[in-house]
């Protein structure tokens, strides 16, 4: 196995009804990372994933996977393999059948078959639906199943099309880290889809981070996180404050004149990012002057709302606390953008 | 909820009377004039009637059916009825599903345009469409001028022949195939085919392994109603057919007014009616396997 | 709620049954009684549209015009409703109230009617014009009158055939000379073929078997067909398409597209043909003999109940003039029933090569379906 990249996207435009849902991206994904395109819906995500399983071919633009240009390839011939949002099970043929379907097709012996079958299908923990029908099977075990059609081919790139998203809140939780299991053991090259930021943060090696068919932002979880390369990314993975900023060399000036101190910020018409967490209650007159508009509980911790410098900002505090009244908040990190959205870190 | 029971026979009585009265009846009271009982509601056309059939010793009698099987021309006419109808059925069949296939999945103003072509026969008159073949079909026809033009000396004559008729059956039932099939196609989720393509398999596999099996009932459908209006059609064999070894229906025709043998056309009758539970058999396993499907998907 | 719609639906279906119930019962007479000096009478026909337009459109006006004190209202029925048409006469015959109509013309329940004793009895008293009535067309059915006739004639294309057969013999080895010119249709679905077909069977039986087989059914004198129905099935090779096609206008339509030369055809259906334009005009037809081929009148007849006797025989005594009958051969191409040289001589020109005052009679129905059958299993 060489350095070249598992699946490799080149200047990938596409145009439906007159909107470029897709504007000249570039995207490469190593071998065996498991990498999620993340965004709000419109954004082309599901787009760009039926371009590289070849269910749309692109206005322009090239697609390789493994050095192999694979853009004129249909979807039978491509080494792709995609697990639909809706499973796309066939609901007359068994688990057994499902997952065998391709392997009739390259013309395996029914010895082998049956093998590969029961690997992929114990690989997914399915085993003991084997001869069950999709319609007698749950949302989350048919997932599974289509998971194991896929894999069971050992297909140079998975692509994964909102897989979690018809499943219920907790299930979601256990599928998605299983799904993770998944991919490391097999160690295939695969690209998911999900417009759950927390999905991407829990299992993605990196985050392409999407918005009007262009990637803002292509890293891994954490920098994404602590530093969103523009405002959209900021705004849309986790929850976000902005507070406006005059800056001069004096300091930050809120909206209602306050001055702070935020260090390493540029000067001019700035937006200051906080995260909730990065937001510290103190005692009044120990940091910047805030007053609790709003407290509510939320299990393991508090959502607070303040109101600093004319602006409100939510912080998020140990559920043991009770804020209340005056008090005074320190921002542990910040970032600012332009009011257009261009970074500068901190 | 008590009296629902109740209130839901009343609902359907009216209509299951009628249908008991003037269905169910008829038919019972000729089933048994065919086996010889010339009374109660026979007793008209029993008067009237030549070469009737009447039980010597006891109720009823085979003798009517005895001497309408025995009849070389009316075996030759039955079997000219199941071979036309069981090809004309296959080919309706294929050929609805070849355009019900392109339609769906080549969609575009040439599919369209074929669509709505084989479409067309279902506006016009039985009668007309049986007359426009027969000057179609016959030697100077158009199939044979265009031969000509073409360089083909010897296109066929197909008025007056079983051929043309299979033809015509064919143009007759196409667009209720067309309509039953496409709609079934358009049952099958655009995924599940992506899916299969996805898998690798070309277009003939995903046609067996999953377009087919998804859609038997509407082709089950599609094929019963072609077969049973063609055991039964009479205006098509009758214009444009041969005189002997023709469908049926003319034969029964001209057996019940013509040569004034009602019960025998009746014996014939009862024959077509067996033939056509014989085709309703698919019909009904059909619509039993997807009313027990629906239950078991979600 | 459950029983308010209950019972509005038990009303609804009652309502419904009673309305039906009410318009069964309706359809009692509507001739009412002549009052003072204009008379009405009721003609009634079940024919098709041709013979409907004849009577409605020429015959009733002109004999209103020239019989001022008499109306006549013209009602049409479906033919099939033969039966229900005679059991209402039949009805009020027996029950002495006026009759649905005071004239019947065509209908197909008129022997029935004869038979029954339902129509009055025409003599040369009380329709003195049907002493003219030519003996061949004469109705052996009391009260029963010929007003028209057609018959099965040969029509050919004088361009192709210069000189036609006129006896049957020699028409056989026409067909037999020049295959694939002749057809004729299935007899059961139409009388042109049945005609001929018939012809060719009474060439081998002497006369008091034909008249034993147009008249009554005699079963065991069919034998006599066996050579006939072999001839016609070694004609098959040679006829049109080795086929038959089924009804009168089918053969029309193959002689008037050039597809055979010559077909039997009704006279009636000929000449409406040739004047419609559907024939060209090189068609002609031809009368053959040895033997002829069959025809048969259409009538006319008054129930022996109407209210208004003398009105409905004047009109049939009318029927009868030369006038009208030129008429009704102008109209619709029907044979006179008077002799032919009584009509002015355009009316006789129209029948040139065709014998119209000898119509040979059509076998019974019940003889007729077994030809029809014997037909269908050794010559098709």
């Amino acid at each position: 196995m060489t350095d070249a990249p598992g699946l490799s996207l080149r200047g990938i435009t596409k145009t439906l009804g007159g909107r470029k849902i897709v504007d000249n991206l570039d995207l490469d994904v190593n071998a065996g990372e498991l990498i999620c395109l993340l965004g709000p819906s419109g954004c082309g995500k599901s787009t760009t994933l039926r371009m590289i399983g070849g269910f749309m071919n692109p206005d322009a633009g090239t697609i390789a996977v493994r050095d192999r240009d694979v853009t004129a390839l249909s979807p039978e011939r491509r080494p792709t393999g995609m697990v639909f949002q809706n499973y796309a099970l066939w609901p007359h043929m068994t688990v057994f059948q499902n997952v065998a379907f391709g392997l009739q097709v390259r013309g395996l012996s029914k010895a082998e078959i049956r093998e590969k079958v029961e690997t992929a299908v114990e690989l997914v923990g399915l085993s003991h639906h084997l001869r069950s029908r999709p319609g007698q099977i749950s949302g989350g075990e048919q997932q599974r199943a289509a998971l194991a059609r896929s894999i069971v081919l050992e297909p140079d790139v998975l692509l994964l099309d909102e897989p979690l998203s018809n499943l219920d809140a907790k299930l979601r939780v256990r599928v998605r880290d299983e799904i993770r299991e998944i991919q490391r053991r097999s160690g295939i090259t695969t690209v998911f889809v999900t417009h759950d930021q927390e999905e991407a943060l829990a299992i993605a090696d990196r985050i392409a981070v999407m918005n009007a068919g262009r990637i803002e932002q292509y890293d891994a979880p954490d920098p994404v996180y602590r530093q969103p390369a523009t405002r959209f990314v900021a705004n849309f993975v986790g929850t976000m404050n902005f507070l406006d900023a005059q800056v001069t060399s004096a300091g930050c000036a809120l909206r209602d004149g306050t001055v702070i101190q935020v260090p390493g910020v540029r000067q001019g018409t700035r937006v200051l990012a906080i995260r909730p967490e990065d937001v510290r209650l103190v005692e009044h007159g120990q940091g910047i002057p805030a007053r609790v508009v709003r407290d509510v509980p939320l299990g393991h911790y508090r959502d607070v709302t303040v109101s600093v410098g004319g602006q409100e900002l939510h912080a998020f505090t140990p559920s043991t606390a009770r804020p209340a009244g005056e008090v005074a908040v320190v921002f542990e990190r910040a970032v600012d953008f332009a009011p257009d959205g261009e970074t500068a870190h901190v | 909820m008590r009296r629902r029971p109740v209130t839901g026979l009343l609902a359907i009585a009216p209509p299951v009377i009628v249908i008991a009265l003037f269905v169910g009846l008829p038919m019972v009271s000729a089933m048994l004039y065919t086996l010889g009982d010339t009374g109660g509601l026979n007793s008209t056309i029993g008067s009237i009637a030549q070469h009737q059939h009447t039980p010597e010793r006891g109720w009823l009698t085979l003798d009517a059916y005895r001497e309408v099987f025995a009849d070389e021309s009316f075996r030759a006419s039955l079997v000219a009825t199941i071979v036309v109808t069981l090809v004309a059925t296959v080919l309706v069949t294929i050929l609805g599903w070849g355009i019900a296939l392109y339609g769906r999945f080549h969609d575009g103003p040439l599919s369209r345009l074929l669509t709505g072509v084989s479409i067309v026969p279902m506006f016009i008159p039985a009668v007309i469409g049986a007359y426009s073949m027969l000057t179609f079909y016959a030697p100077n026809g158009m199939l044979r001028t265009i031969g000509l033009a073409l360089g083909w000396d010897s296109a066929p004559t197909l008025s007056y022949t079983l051929t043309g008729v299979t033809l015509g059956s064919v143009w007759s039932n196409l667009p209720l195939t067309v309509l039953l099939i496409s709609s079934g196609l358009g049952g099958v989720p655009q995924t599940l085919i992506d899916a299969s393509r996805d898998a690798g398999a070309g277009p003939v596999r995903r046609f067996r392994k999953v377009i087919l099996p998804l859609t038997t009932v509407p082709t089950i459908i599609a094929a019963t109603f072609s077969a049973i209006g063609i055991l039964g059609s009479f205006t098509l064999p009758y214009v444009l057919g041969p005189t002997a070894r023709n469908i049926l229906g003319p034969l029964m025709d001209d057996t019940y007014s013509a040569f004034n043998m009602p019960q025998q056309a009746q014996v014939m009758a009862v024959v077509v009616f067996g033939l056509a539970l014989v085709a309703s058999i698919a019909y009904v396993w059909a619509n039993y396997r997807s009313a027990r499907r629906s239950e078991v998907l979600r | 709620m459950k029983i308010r719609i209950r019972a509005t639906a038990l009303t609804a279906m009652s309502v419904t049954a009673v309305l039906t119930l009410a318009a069964c019962g309706s359809g009692s007479d509507s001739t009412d009684a002549a009052s003072g000096g204009s008379q009405e009478i009721v003609l009634y026909t079940d024919s098709d549209t041709g013979v409907q337009q004849l009577w409605e459109n020429k015959l009733i006006p002109a004999f209103e015009k020239s019989h001022p004190g008499i109306t006549v209202k013209f009602s049409t029925g479906d033919v099939s409703n033969q039966s229900a048409q005679l059991a209402s006469l039949a009805a009020s015959v027996k029950q002495d109230k006026a009759p649905p109509m005071d004239i019947v013309v065509d209908s197909g329940f008129l022997p029935d009617a004869s038979s029954a004793d339902l129509l009055t009895e025409i003599t040369t008293s009380n329709v003195p014009n049907s002493a003219d009535i030519t003996e061949a067309m004469k109705s052996s059915a009391a009260g029963v009158m010929p007003y028209r006739a057609s018959a099965v004639v040969l029509a050919y294309d004088s361009e192709k055939v210069t000189t036609p057969p006129t006896a049957l013999p020699d028409l056989v080895q026409w067909i037999k000379d020049n295959p694939g010119q002749f057809a004729y249709n299935d007899p059961s679905t139409g009388g042109s073929g049945q005609g001929f077909v018939q012809a060719m069977l009474d060439s081998h039986l002497d006369e008091a078997t034909i008249k034993a087989m147009s008249t009554g059914y005699d079963e065991n004198a069919q034998s006599g067909w066996d050579a006939g129905l072999k001839d016609l099935a070694a004609l098959t090779p040679n006829v049109y398409q080795k086929t038959y096609p089924n009804g009168n206008e089918e053969t029309l339509n193959l002689l008037g597209q050039g597809q055979v030369s010559m077909i039997p055809a009704w006279s009636d259906m000929f000449l409406t043909a040739k004047k419609n334009g559907t024939l060209p005009d090189s068609a002609k037809a031809v009368s053959i003999s040895d033997p002829a081929m069959p025809g048969g009148p259409s009538s006319l007849a008054v129930p022996v109940n109407s209210k208004h006797q003398e009105a409905a025989l004047q009109l049939m005594n009318w029927v009868l003039e030369p006038e009208q009958q030129a008429g009704i051969v102008e109209a619709i191409s029907g044979f006179p029933v008077i002799p032919s040289t009584e009509l002015p001589k355009s009316a006789q020109s129209v029948f040139e090569g065709m014998d119209t005052s000898n119509v040979a009679p059509f076998y019974s129905s019940k003889s007729a379906a077994d030809m029809n059958r014997k037909w269908s299993q050794r010559v098709a």
